[in-house]
């Protein structure tokens, strides 16, 4: 089930208009219940993944909070990582590693045959993984007391809105509001949490399928293109994931609200950042945090002279790739970002943290540049194999037009149309705090649903295509 | 930018009362009925909607539809993939027949899947044209499960097609709405544009011709040497293997819907011819364990057909490699005397086993 299909829409408005009447242990179960139907719909073998994991999980929690002393919570807390990287590592990795050793014995000339796993990967499961350890580590550092209702803890690792794709919560700011007494949302946080889900259904199905159809044919067969179909093609790629992302997240944090649930956001207008550094602070924020958090901080931060913060940055990158998927193009991909964001530092450039200012007319430049760059990246991520992504940029050179440059025309004007709309929506974000949209003329914001709602009227009734990140 | 983006956190007093409701409902509405009443003054000039499975289907249907308005029923219906759609001639199965029989192929690219065709037979063709006689030609990727999203699943996810409470509910808004009934060419920037300018694209089928999947000619394999015609094989082997045969296995669900439309076309009182397709050895080869996996589906389907009591004819080999344009299909002069061997097995004392 996924939010761009009408079961979730009906699931949605079923469980909103019940949970509405309940009060806080009856809201609770219905989330709780939700989400397990929510999840099962994939597969109900995964509910069983979910399960496991969260009563272990809950138990751990609690001995690490009774544990005496630090060496004991420090046993629990390792057993902790052990059992959740131990089950991502195998749902997620084995098959990644199997290959790759197999790879590395056929260039080495031995013969050895690699076993084969047939193993699914369990929607998700990057992300509810991440929320496990971040519950544990934080309860470790005594930032958390442990939970101590099974009920409360399941759905703080079970809630549908981030189940699939996140954003990734932490303990600290999720389940202080599961523990709230009788969840009301007011009318505002009803309106704005339904403008949020037709604003991320609208950047999903209108902007991010559209586009994403170009890409598809881009990447494809990227022989005989051009320079300027293949950057169409990446461009389409670039938007694809922003709109399809970016949307995700509309969608969670408006059904979120619309349960008087608030969660983090996500992105705060990556493609208007000026640096690497600024890029990697407004894009996937809730997972780059956690990097911060959980990975950059434990590994020394910037507290161990500047080529530690280097290495830590680049690590960091580079497992943040890995987290995306078991291949090496994501290693290609995190360890680039890494090594650009290494040079950024080195080069003596500081980003204030905080929400970038609005750019103006001289900061182009920089914007572009830093688009063009993370554009580039994007192939890799993009690609099924890094020879593919090489092979992307060598075609690049056939010329600006290449020999069988497809319909590169009809491309460049729904792209272009598509990116001159996503980067008015960032302007305007960018400048909420002045502009305020909530409070223009209802005359206004009804024509703006409205259009919204025309648009999702257009360009749906296709089967619904999954989201991206759901393969995280 | 999001539309509900708040800034002084989520309970910021935005000031809903009922003249703002009454606001937001006044902009809804004039947005949705100007989208609504520019969709029908352009809806005549517009392509007509892609609410079937390909193009060549939307084709089919309206001349389906056109052959049923004059009364005209068939004496031969001919369908299955690309495969019949090529191979089998309607103008030499006719003429073989004599008697000026009345022959349609509604065959479809990519559409030959059984669970598929069992819903375009019985639902759409068989209604409309009212045949005595179907001929249904298949092949093993017809009965493979990996290739379902390609076949039924995009069948189930148009509009015309689409089974269910939401096929209903969408058909029903399409009925009501232009905005709803021609979405797939109002987001079609390209030719919207060209209608915007004032150009009539009425008469033109929405999407692209799906792509040719053909990937050499017999004039140009005759004409390569040895290497180079190695190549393209080898290259026609990989696309067959990866494409049509990946993961191949001969589906449970698809011999059980090729036998329950077999049964019903009987049930119905049509007389059924099933036809195995010829195909070159490279296809066979291609599957993922050789002619292993063809050989256990020709059995499979072999049984099927004779526990309906339908005749079957195996034309696996008929053809030399020579006659084909690519592993599947048959060049213009085979397909004709392929389309001879059809008829003489359906005529009535004809050949079939």
């Amino acid at each position: 089930m996924t939010f761009n299909s009408l079961q979730f829409i009906l699931l949605l408005v079923l469980v909103v208009l019940t949970y509405w009447r309940l009060r806080l242990r009856g809201q609770n179960r219905l989330l709780l219940v939700a989400s397990y139907v929510f999840y099962g719909w994939w597969d109900w073998r995964f509910l069983l993944l979910l399960l496991i994991t969260t009563v272990i999980d809950f138990m751990i929690g609690i001995r690490i909070e009774e544990a005496e002393g630090e060496r004991a919570k420090r046993s629990w807390l390792i057993s902790q990582l052990v059992f959740n990287l131990g089950i991502l590592g195998f749902f997620k990795y084995a098959n990644f590693f199997i290959d790759s050793a197999q790879q590395v014995a056929t260039t080495l000339g031995l013969e050895w045959s690699a076993p084969v796993l047939r193993v699914i990967l369990p929607v998700g499961i990057s992300f509810f993984v991440f929320h496990e350890i971040s519950y544990a580590v934080d309860i470790f550092r005594g930032r958390l007391r442990a939970e101590r209702s099974l009920a409360t803890y399941a759905l703080f690792i079970a809630y549908f809105p981030l189940l699939a794709a996140g954003p990734i919560e932490r303990a600290w700011h999720l389940l202080p509001q599961l523990r709230t007494e009788r969840r009301r949302p007011n009318r505002e946080q009803v309106y704005s949490g339904i403008l949020l889900i037709i604003t991320g259904i609208f950047k999903k199905v209108v902007i991010a399928d559209t586009v994403a159809v170009v890409a598809n044919e881009v990447f494809a067969r990227p022989d005989g293109r051009g320079f300027i179909p293949l950057a169409v093609g990446a461009v389409a790629f670039a938007i694809q994931i922003y709109g399809d992302f970016s949307g995700y997240t509309d969608v969670a944090r408006g059904t979120s609200r619309l349960l008087g649930i608030e969660v983090f956001r996500n992105f705060e207008q990556p493609y208007l950042s000026t640096s690497i550094t600024q890029f990697w602070r407004t894009w996937h924020i809730s997972l780059s945090s956690w990097l911060h958090d959980y990975l950059y901080i434990p590994l020394g931060g910037n507290q161990r002279g500047r080529f530690a913060t280097y290495r830590n940055l680049f690590l960091v990158m580079l497992i943040g790739g890995l987290w995306h998927g078991a291949a090496w193009t994501f290693v290609v991909w995190g360890g680039l970002h890494g090594a650009a964001l290494a040079v950024h530092r080195a080069l003596g450039a500081y980003e204030p943290r905080g929400r970038p200012a609005v750019p103006g007319l001289r900061d182009v430049p920089k914007i572009l540049g830093t688009f063009a760059f993370v554009t580039a990246l994007w192939v890799f991520f993009r690609a099924t194999t890094i020879g593919d992504a090489f092979e992307f940029f060598r075609n690049m050179a056939n010329g600006p037009i290449g020999s069988a440059p497809g319909a590169w025309k009809a491309d460049l004007l729904t792209v272009g149309l598509f990116a001159v709309l996503v980067v008015a929506m960032d302007l305007v974000d960018r400048r909420r705090a002045v502009l305020r949209p909530l409070h223009w003329s209802p005359v206004v914001q009804g024509a703006l649903v409205g259009a919204a709602l025309v648009g999702i009227m257009v360009w749906s009734g296709t089967a619904p295509v999954p989201f991206i990140y759901f393969q995280f | 930018m999001a539309l509900g983006e708040v800034v002084g956190g989520s309970r910021e007093r935005t000031g809903l009362g009922r003249r703002t409701w009454l606001g937001l409902v006044v902009g809804l509405l004039a947005v949705l009925l100007a989208a609504e009443t520019t969709a029908r003054v352009l809806e005549p000039r517009l392509p007509e909607p892609g609410d079937w499975f390909s193009p060549e289907a939307a084709r089919l249907v309206r001349e389906m539809d056109d052959a049923a308005a004059t009364g005209l029923h068939s004496d031969v219906l001919i369908t299955g993939s690309s495969q019949a759609g090529r191979d089998v001639v309607p103008a030499v199965v006719s003429e073989e027949l004599g008697r000026d029989a009345v022959v349609h192929n509604v065959s479809l690219a990519k559409g030959g899947q059984a669970l598929m065709m069992q819903r375009w037979l019985l639902d759409v063709a068989v209604p409309r044209l009212r045949p005595d006689t179907v001929v249904w030609g298949v092949s093993s990727l017809d009965f493979n499960p990996a290739r379902r999203s390609e076949s039924i699943g995009r069948y189930e996810s148009v509009r015309a097609t689409r089974s269910g409470a939401f096929g209903a509910a969408d058909r029903a808004l399409a009925r009501t709405s232009a905005l709803a009934r021609n979405r797939a060419a109002l987001r079609d920037l390209g030719p919207m544009l060209q209608v915007v300018a004032g150009r009539d694209l009425s008469d033109a089928l929405p999407d692209r011709a799906p792509p040719q999947a053909i990937t050499f000619t017999p004039g140009r394999t005759r004409s390569l040497t040895g290497a180079r015609r190695e190549r393209m094989l080898a290259r026609e082997a990989a696309q067959t293997a990866q494409g049509p045969l990946r993961d191949f296995r001969v589906g449970r669900d698809e011999i059980s819907a090729f036998r329950r439309t077999l049964r019903s076309l009987r049930d119905a009182g049509i007389r059924v011819h099933v036809a195995i397709m010829p195909v070159q050895r490279g296809y066979v080869d291609a599957h993922p364990n050789g002619a292993d996996d063809y050989v256990a589906w020709r059995r499979a389907v072999l049984r099927a057909a004779r526990a309906e009591g339908v005749p079957i004819s195996d034309h696996t080999d008929a053809f030399a490699s020579d006659a084909f344009i690519d592993f599947e299909h048959l060049g213009p002069s085979s397909a004709r005397e392929f389309s001879r061997m059809i008829a003489a097995e359906i005529r009535p004392g004809g050949t079939a086993p």
